[in-house]
């Protein structure tokens, strides 16, 4: 507001209109005030012709001048709305001294329209304002409350800390401005705000962990309440009553003055703040610490297209998927077929071996079948994120050719399950195979990648992602064998699941190694350094009624040792079998199960020599329906 | 003679006809709440604070330095002076019991209470109404300068919230 001449003039006139007045009482008993005036407002006190009761009340401190006393002063000095009122506004004076410079809030307390307080003039201090007589309501808090019900301005809170903080729920943040207020003020006010210090806000999962320490050094051996406040709004109050002989020692009080509280929070990011709540004198509660922090930063969700098989004129996808941010959680899964959205489904098929593998509950397995129109197709399976973190996951990305009805499968391009993945054959568009990963095995702390690429002139090359993450770009410089390159890649690894991806580089390829535009020829998740058994899902055959599952497991800390398997159909487990050590067997297993029609996923596990130790996982396979017999690749241990 | 031409005062979804010899600010704080972050000045206003038009009228010369009910002012009423407040509150607040009544309300002198005041000043008498208008939550505050005048000068009172004019 830009002050005209009139306006100016009038500024003029209102100083003297406004001059300071005392009253007779204030003077004769301003001596004992004075020690208090000089802690207040000291060059207030000392710069102008003001009486102590003056520099301790302020201004407008006498009843006939028409403002409402503090609520501290009549409330046995408690700067809190009496019984039987109501916060029904706010105001706010800026730059206040009271304040450090920061805002300076004022809260009405209203009473209600019952007669219950009478209007008169405080005598007990120099704070001689009116109680209970102006009938005025800012018109911010407690807006369920009708003017009808609304009584007088009872007394006045004030505070450093905004209402709609200090009184969230209650108080709007619509703001009201009286700076001729400025310098309004009680001797119940004049004590000393509470201090203190919040040395975390962190946050481990959803868990959010707060500690610190405050105290009222009008009461230094009594314990405090703090009030925490989430993105704005009150959240909880504590008792800072935890024992905290440092601060004590250092600030030569006594009592206890800690804190520390953790909650649960929901994922994302918030802003928690801390006030220490004022329990003597001084205005406000103020805030003691306030961070913003990522609650639950999350991941991304895991998960495997299975397999991704033409079956007649249809499509079976099978995999998993789930968010580790709520791993007991069905998630979405979307299916694009050729770069077009086709559907999406929810994972709800128990998946024991992905439970088991990654100590989770729940059903995240997936099963689908549609159909397809002849010819080849590309199909990307993303699982969508629930929880933090932030995108979806490409759990699949595989190109197969629709025959049509009447068909069988091709083998070749069925996807293996995750853990265990046999070798796969990746085709472009085209149905032109664009390279193989036949096997990916760990040993001690390195993992080897076998495979081939289409030798079609020039060196070709691989990039090798680990866990999502460019690890390294081979050269595959051959020889080439029936117009195949051979890779054979071992790269050192940590111990625990690592999902490795290669990714085909065409020779004198420009584009680099991010997997965005990339053939992926083979994807595995094998199992690094990690103690127990180990094995080989070598082969699961239909043969009429029955399917054989052949393979091997051993413990290599224990050698020589009978290891019991169990075998899942579709995540169920079907029936229990040992290792055979005898001399010709060497730990292997030759398991004959009755089959049942349709596509299913049989899957492997190992015992543990050790009791409570997870069991291994040693293989699985997806039959496809008329996969009668089909001649199975590799299978790879993990 | 001509008839003095009524000054129009415009701003912030809010407009009015000035009678002669009356004079209006229309304005909305700016509220100055640094970076919320410890140690930084809040001076004018914390992070999250709203501010929201606000409308004064008066048939005297208005102070620069007001508060929104019109503190700094009313102090230099004179006997047959006026002094109107419209103050508009967030959004937050629609629909509430408070709020409830619709429309700028015409005053009947018996409605101006000596107390109902935000700071009492002896002779004059006060009115406080909330309403919406326009989806708009208000708050309209006015203040007479001789509580004995009140048929007079609610009858200017009214003439000039006739002239105010909510847009929504």
């Amino acid at each position: 507001m830009t002050a005209s001449l009139a306006e100016r003039i009038v500024n003029r006139l209102a100083v003297h209109a406004d001059r300071p007045r005392t009253s007779r009482r204030g003077f004769l008993g301003g001596a004992t005030l004075v020690g208090a005036a000089l802690v207040v407002s000291p060059w207030r006190y000392l710069t102008r012709p003001a009486s102590a009761y003056d520099a301790v009340c302020g201004a407008h401190n006498t009843c006939a001048e028409g403002y409402t006393v503090f609520c501290c002063t009549i409330n046995g000095g408690n700067n809190s709305c009496p019984p039987d009122s109501f916060i029904g506004g706010w105001w706010k004076a800026d730059n206040s001294s009271f304040c450090g410079g920061n805002a300076r809030y004022y809260i009405d307390c209203n009473a209600y329209r019952d007669g219950r307080y009478t209007c008169h003039c405080n005598t007990t201090t120099c704070d001689q304002r009116r109680v209970a007589c102006n009938q005025f309501r800012y018109g911010q808090c407690n807006t369920q409350i009708p003017w009808s019900q609304t009584g007088p301005v009872l007394c006045r809170v004030v505070s450093c800390t905004p209402p709609w903080v200090q009184y969230g729920g209650t108080c709007s943040s619509s703001s009201a401005t009286d700076n001729n207020t400025a310098t309004h003020s009680a001797p119940c006010l004049t004590g000393k705000v509470p201090v203190g210090v919040v040395e975390e806000i962190s946050a481990s999962g959803n868990t959010v962990h707060i500690k610190g320490w405050a105290y009222d050094p009008d009461s230094p051996g009594t314990s405090i309440s703090v009030a925490i406040y989430q993105d704005g709004k009150g959240l909880m109050g504590i008792h800072a009553s935890l024992p905290r002989s440092d601060v004590n020692s250092s600030r030569h009080i006594t009592g206890n003055h800690g804190f520390e509280v953790r909650f649960t929070a929901s994922s994302g990011q918030h802003n928690f703040t801390v006030f220490a709540m004022n329990i003597k004198g001084g205005s406000g509660n103020p805030r003691i610490g306030s961070k913003t922090i990522t609650v639950n930063a999350g991941t991304a969700p895991l998960g495997h297209l299975d397999s991704c098989n033409p079956v007649g004129d249809s499509v079976v996808l099978t995999g998993w998927a789930f968010d580790r941010d709520a791993p007991s959680t069905s998630i979405a899964v979307n299916i694009y077929q050729d770069n077009k959205p086709l559907m999406g489904i929810h994972t709800g098929v128990l998946r024991s071996d992905v439970n088991s593998a990654y100590h989770i509950s729940g059903t995240h397995g997936f099963k689908v079948q549609f159909k397809a129109t002849t010819g080849a197709h590309n199909y990307k399976v993303w699982a969508m994120n629930v929880g933090g973190g932030t995108g979806n996951t490409l759990i699949g990305n595989h190109s197969l050719i629709v025959r049509g009805a009447g068909t069988t499968a091709a083998p070749a391009a069925a996807v293996a399950p995750a853990g265990i993945r046999t070798a796969e054959l990746t085709v472009d568009p085209a149905g032109n195979a664009v390279g193989e990963l036949e096997s990916v095995s760990a040993a001690g702390t390195s993992v080897r990648l076998v495979g081939w690429l289409p030798d079609t002139g020039g060196e070709p090359a691989v990039a090798v992602h680990e866990d999502d993450q460019v690890l390294h770009w081979y050269p595959v410089p051959g020889p080439s064998r029936a117009g195949r390159r051979g890779f054979d890649i071992t790269v050192p690894a940590g111990t625990g699941l690592h999902t490795y991806s290669v990714y085909a580089l065409a020779p004198n390829s420009t584009a680099g190694t991010d997997a965005t535009d990339l053939p992926l020829i083979g994807q595995r998740t094998v199992r690094v350094n990690q103690s127990g058994a180990v094995g080989v899902l070598e082969r699961v055959q239909r043969i009429g009624d029955t399917v054989r599952l052949t393979g091997w497991a051993s413990d290599p800390d224990r050698p020589g040792r009978r290891l019991a398997l169990t075998v899942f159909r579709d995540g169920v487990a079907l029936s229990r079998h040992q290792t055979d050590f005898s001399p010709d067997r060497d730990g292997g297993f030759d398991i004959s199960i009755a089959d049942l029609p349709g596509v299913h996923t049989y899957t492997v596990y190992a015992a543990p020599s050790d009791p409570g130790a997870p069991p291994t996982l040693i293989g699985a396979r997806t039959l496809a329906e008329s996969e009668d017999e089909a001649d199975d690749p590799q299978v790879v241990s993990v | 003679m001509s008839t003095p031409t009524a000054k129009r005062l415009t701003g912030h979804g809010l407009a009015v006809g000035l009678p002669p010899r009356w004079e209006g600010r229309i304005y909305r704080r700016v509220i100055d709440a640094g970076t919320g972050q410890p140690g930084r000045l809040q001076a004018t206003g914390w992070p999250g604070e709203n501010s929201y038009p606000v409308l004064h009228l008066a048939n005297f010369a208005l102070p620069a330095s007001r508060g929104d009910y019109g503190t700094g002012a009313v102090e230099l009423m004179g006997p047959d002076h006026l002094f109107v407040a419209l103050l508009e509150f967030g959004p937050d607040c629609l629909g509430s019991a408070l709020y409830a009544p619709v429309g700028i309300p015409r005053i009947r002198p018996g409605q101006f209470n000596p107390n109902g005041m935000q700071r009492r000043v002896a002779g004059q008498a006060g009115f406080q109404h909330f309403f919406t208008e326009a989806g708009r939550p208000f708050c309209l505050y006015v203040v007479i300068g001789s509580h004995r005048q009140a048929v007079q000068l609610t009858q200017q009172a009214n003439a000039v919230l006739e002239q105010i004019e909510v847009s929504p």
